[in-house]
């Protein structure tokens, strides 16, 4: 049935948008855990400027963004000196640089929960870790990410589904090519400038459909959580 | 002032702290005295019994100038530009409210000391999970989770963990204050039965003179922030 709604060239743009939000999500989450785990423990004054910097692509047009982006991947930027002195072609209209970018633009959605998840640990369970021993690296392997399971959860599905639905960053870094960066909003695009509203309505109605069910989940982890560290368990003894 | 009192084959700690606030409050401490028994750490609010405790076990962020030795080791000297980090000195530490780990139950917070446990001359079976939790009696509470514990039970739990990281010094933050009257005589007799069983040298901050009877033997009384006796255990000493 879908198949015959959807073509070929839709299924390749839903194709090209999960895998540049599945990557974008992987890598955003390596640098976001560094970064907000910086930002929640560091008491350096250039604490608030990165927290501007990292908080910048929430207001900023996504074009503005992606202009600079493209200058800085160019052949005179400082990111296509970089990628042509280690003898790579520009980033720009590659999967790549998309991927580059889409990680800037996202970049808050990801550090924030995790951010507010550090900092709700406190200090306390961090300094009974060291008084029974456990070194800094242990601290963070055997207490800390486990007590962030749920920011990490958060920061995913908010990075995920916000790289999903971009389409400034992507239409000026990404260009336009199918298979590798058309991605599923700038497709949409594409059939409504050709006056296919039919096919614009289907592309339209599975990103609502798929965005309600990303928040629905969202709130759902958040509801059982808070249950989960306020209540006494209905089963005391965890049988 | 007293260390003379006593053996010279007791092993000691030494400590001379200076730390200075912001607040016009300092802490000005030095002291010598048996690493043995139940030391108490005794004074008025704000008179630095927690900050002497933080010094020594290292979690004194603003770092308090001076000297610790605790026995042969040297866990701090200022001169010499030493710090051991609080990982590495054997050391657990009570906290005033019970700070288990709520993502984890009863049987792994006890686990999450056991696999750090340390080098201990206590024996083995002494130390091992089975006679930790007998003691303590957590056998039948072992698989609850922490938001499941009544105060008492959760303080019950944290000085069980602290013991079986087998430290050589057990720092303990008024451990009883957050309890009431009835959860306190609950917790009274596991104290005073760990000194007998372990002999684990124990600074207890505290303001409450009846614990300090039945359990201290040395005592150390502070006042803003500078020690006015330090020495053997006496009731009279307490009426600062």
């Amino acid at each position: 049935m879908m198949t015959t709604i959807l073509s070929p060239e839709d299924w390749q743009a839903i194709g090209a948008t999960l895998k540049l939000s599945l990557v974008t999500t992987f890598f955003l989450l390596l640098i976001g855990i560094a970064l907000a785990w910086w930002l929640s423990q560091t008491r350096s004054r250039l604490k608030i400027f990165v927290e501007a910097f990292v908080a910048l692509p929430l207001i900023l047009p996504p074009t503005v963004l992606g202009f600079y982006l493209l200058l800085a991947m160019g052949p005179q930027g400082p990111i296509g000196k970089i990628t042509n002195a280690l003898g790579f072609s520009s980033l720009a209209f590659t999967f790549e640089g998309l991927v580059l970018a889409s990680m800037c633009y996202s970049l808050p959605f990801v550090v924030r929960p995790l951010q507010n998840a550090f900092e709700s640990i406190g200090i306390r369970p961090l300094e009974v870790a060291a008084t029974l021993g456990a070194g800094p690296w242990d601290r963070f392997f055997s207490l800390i990410l486990p007590m962030i399971k749920q920011g990490i959860l958060t920061a995913s599905i908010l990075g995920f589904a916000h790289t999903i639905g971009e389409f400034g960053v992507v239409l000026m870094v990404g260009g336009n090519i199918p298979g590798v960066t058309r991605v599923l909003s700038i497709h949409l695009y594409d059939q409504v400038e050709a006056l296919e509203y039919s096919k614009a309505h289907w592309l339209a109605g599975i990103m609502i459909i798929f965005s309600f069910l990303i928040l629905l989940l969202l709130h759902m982890i958040n509801n059982s959580h808070s249950k989960n560290s306020k209540k006494i368990p209905s089963k005391p003894y965890g049988l | 002032m007293d260390s003379n009192k006593y053996p010279p084959s007791f092993q000691m700690i030494s400590a001379d702290f200076f730390l200075q606030y912001d607040n016009n409050f300092s802490l000005e401490v030095s002291f010598s005295l048996p690493l043995s028994g139940v030391t108490a750490i005794f004074g008025a609010s704000a008179s630095g019994k927690t900050s002497l405790l933080r010094c020594l076990a290292g979690l004194i962020d603003k770092k308090a100038k001076g000297e610790l030795t605790v026995g042969d080791q040297c866990w701090q000297n200022s001169k010499k530009k030493i710090f051991l980090p609080t990982h590495k000195r054997p050391l657990a530490y009570v906290f005033q409210e019970p700070s288990l780990f709520d993502h984890l139950n009863v049987k792994e917070n006890l686990e999450y000391a056991l696999k750090r446990q340390r080098l201990s001359p206590i024996t083995k079976e002494k130390l091992s999970f089975e006679s930790i939790t007998d003691f303590f009696d957590l056998k039948t509470i072992l698989k609850r989770s922490t938001f499941a514990l009544s105060g008492g039970e959760k303080q019950r739990v944290a000085i069980a963990r602290a013991i079986l990281s087998a430290p050589r010094l057990l720092l303990m933050d008024e451990p009883l204050s957050s309890l009431d009257e009835e959860k306190k005589q609950e917790i009274l007799p596991y104290l005073e039965k760990l000194q007998q069983l372990f002999q684990i040298p124990i600074f207890y901050v505290c303001h409450n003179k009846e614990e300090i009877t039945k359990l201290a033997n040395t005592l150390l009384v502070l006042k803003q922030g500078k020690i006015i006796y330090s020495g053997v255990f006496s009731p009279s000493f307490l009426n600062f």
